[in-house]
């Protein structure tokens, strides 16, 4: 999906992490905080980094199994178990209206009534009731927001009007569409030490690349990686995954994937974007180690002298030391210093 | 072969940056001390001349390494140098000494290895190996002639120097992720340069700039320089360079 920057913005400032209530809704004196992701049983967020993720596509496919775990904070004593509606950033639930069944209803409401944990006052409530009224976790559409409201008033399906000590509500987002796959600007590449892959950016902002190196298939056409196909979820064994950072281009040492001479492996390259959801895997680029001649080697074959290794301006694999350069700089600042305290 | 320590070098050389300017301010001269009085009588005294230079450079490897792997690049090199001024010759010019350092990079493609392990080279740096890179950084420490007779004597704009030193060229080489070779090699440096004063645009800002900076004279120069620096490996050129510089 591709984001404006006014868009990112808006979704930065509209997102999932927990944040005061919306300007356009009275607040209710329950506070939420989701606190905890958890996907089949498993813990899988819990920074504030992560908790202010949208859910991603991979959530919505399994969203029965997705857990999102949430504190609460105010909620009268009596109350057991809260009312859920969900509704979007235009939709206040808190209207009874909105929650009159009929047409003009406009919230969503959760089937399962969570029951508040009575030791913490938190409760959990599945993605799959979460966006069950909603078209959120349809692929192909942009980042939803919607609000989370909670009615404590002893009600399984709140109609009538409440006041502001029975609810509170929390903002989350949800983000199914992968990035584009990343186009490689090449189909082959071949090199020793740095076999270069590079590619444009995809559409998206904020999104990094990964490059899935098949090396066990010994060749190309053997390969498991297969364009357009979503990206290898079990990365052990034969197919190993390197993470970069944003940069669109990665190389590859051959001897570190443990190429011999002439050996080829496959290549792709998908793109994650902030939520993590990941695009199709790319084309294929075929690698190739083969021994490369640089300056010195052609030199050397030329005169029959080799270059000198080592005696050199700073340890093999650092950058030459500044320090050449920095002395006459040095030498300014103090003849101008000794010239200026003099006057 | 000619090892001598490099920091060694710089040392020295510091050692008569910051020593030399005190022997030439006990000679007491400066620019006005024997010019014309009525253009310069308030000119401060000279103790240093900077250069800031920019030319083309491609070294002479005597081979056709460069070529094949670099093509035309031609870097360009930035070098600063820095005279001292040891004494005047009244009515020829400053004799100084200077040190320079530069920078140059040059990027290219490697060449392919045949069966043989030979190198397979597409020329002119048109290879479709990995990327090739050629990092040198040439130190020179110099004696300098700096003609400005005409310039203090007759009011004529122009300066003609001379530079005859020790040329020391560190490199480095790296090829892909490797470093396929570095170090550094000696000889000979020479140049001549011509060059233009340019207090005569602006005299009340050249003054300015004299009693606010302590620069006496800034001027333009073109200079053709050349380094036979090949103890260790042929990097050295003949060429030429254009800048700017200012004397303190």
């Amino acid at each position: 999906m591709t984001r404006t920057v006014p868009s990112l913005l808006m979704a930065v400032a509209l997102g999932l992490a927990p944040r005061p209530a919306a300007a356009q809704f009275t607040s209710g004196n329950i506070t939420l905080t989701l606190f905890q992701v958890m996907e089949d049983g498993v813990v899988t967020r819990t920074s504030d980094t992560d908790l202010g993720k949208a859910l991603n596509g991979i959530q919505c496919d399994n969203a029965a199994n997705v857990m999102l775990n949430f504190t609460t904070n105010n909620v009268p004593s009596a109350i057991l178990f809260l009312d859920l509606w969900v509704g979007t950033p235009s939709e206040d639930c808190s209207v009874t209206e909105s929650r009159t069944p009929g047409d003009r209803r406009i919230c969503s409401h959760l089937p399962q009534d969570p029951v508040i944990d009575a030791t913490d006052g938190s409760f959990s409530v599945s993605l799959a009731d979460l966006i069950a009224g909603s078209t959120a976790c349809d692929t192909g559409g942009s980042e939803v927001s919607l609000f989370l409201w909670a009615l404590a008033t002893g009600e399984s399906e709140t109609t009538g009007d409440i006041t502001t000590a029975q609810y509170g509500f929390v903002q989350f987002a949800v983000d199914p569409t992968p990035p584009a796959a990343p186009v490689p600007n090449e189909t082959a590449s071949s090199g020793d030490t740095a076999i270069s892959i590079t590619w444009p950016a995809v559409g998206e902002i904020d999104v990094t690349y990964r490059a899935y190196v098949d090396t066990a298939s010994g060749s190309c056409e053997a390969t498991t990686l297969v364009a357009g196909a979503p990206a290898p979820v079990d990365v052990t064994g034969i197919i190993s995954r390197r993470t970069g950072s944003d940069a669109r281009s990665i190389s590859l040492n051959g001897a570190s994937l443990g190429l011999t001479d002439r050996q080829s492996a496959a290549v792709a390259i998908t793109a994650v974007d902030a939520n993590d959801n990941e695009s199709p895997i790319s084309q294929i680029v075929c690698i190739t180690r083969v021994p490369t001649a640089g300056f010195c080697d052609v030199y050397a074959a030329d005169t029959g002298e080799s270059c000198p290794q080592g005696c050199s301006v700073s340890p093999p694999g650092t950058s030459p030391s500044p320090l050449p350069l920095l002395v006459p700089f040095a030498l300014i600042a103090l003849g101008l210093s000794r010239r200026r305290s003099r006057r | 072969m000619i090892k001598p320590a490099p920091i060694l070098l710089l040392c020295a050389s510091l050692a008569f940056a910051l020593v030399l300017p005190e022997a030439a301010r006990a000679q007491g001269f400066s620019s006005s001390s024997w010019s014309h009085s009525s253009r310069q009588e308030h000119r401060s005294m000279e103790h240093t001349t900077m250069e800031l230079r920019i030319g083309s450079y491609t070294p002479d490897t005597g081979s056709s390494a460069f070529s094949q792997i670099f093509g035309g690049d031609s870097g360009p090199m930035i070098a600063l140098e820095i005279d001292a001024h040891l004494f005047r010759i009244p009515h020829v010019g400053i004799v100084g000494l200077g040190l320079s350092a530069g920078f140059a990079r040059y990027r290219g493609r490697s060449c392919t290895v045949a069966g043989d392990g030979s190198p397979v080279c597409g020329g002119s740096g048109a290879n479709g190996g990995e990327k090739a890179k050629l990092l040198l950084l040439p130190v020179s420490t110099m004696a300098v002639l700096r003609v400005d007779a005409l310039a203090r004597d007759f009011g004529i704009p122009f300066i003609f120097s001379g530079k005859l030193g020790l040329d020391t060229i560190f490199f480095r080489s790296r090829t892909g992720g490797r470093v396929d070779g570095e170090g550094k090699t000696f000889g000979l440096r020479w140049g001549l340069q011509v060059a233009l004063e340019l207090d005569f645009l602006d005299m009340r800002a050249a003054r300015a700039l004299d009693e606010d900076w302590g620069i006496n004279h800034s001027f333009i120069f073109f200079e053709l320089y050349g380094s036979t620096a090949n103890s260790t490996m042929a990097l050295g050129d003949r060429t030429f360079a254009g800048g700017l510089g200012m004397t303190f």
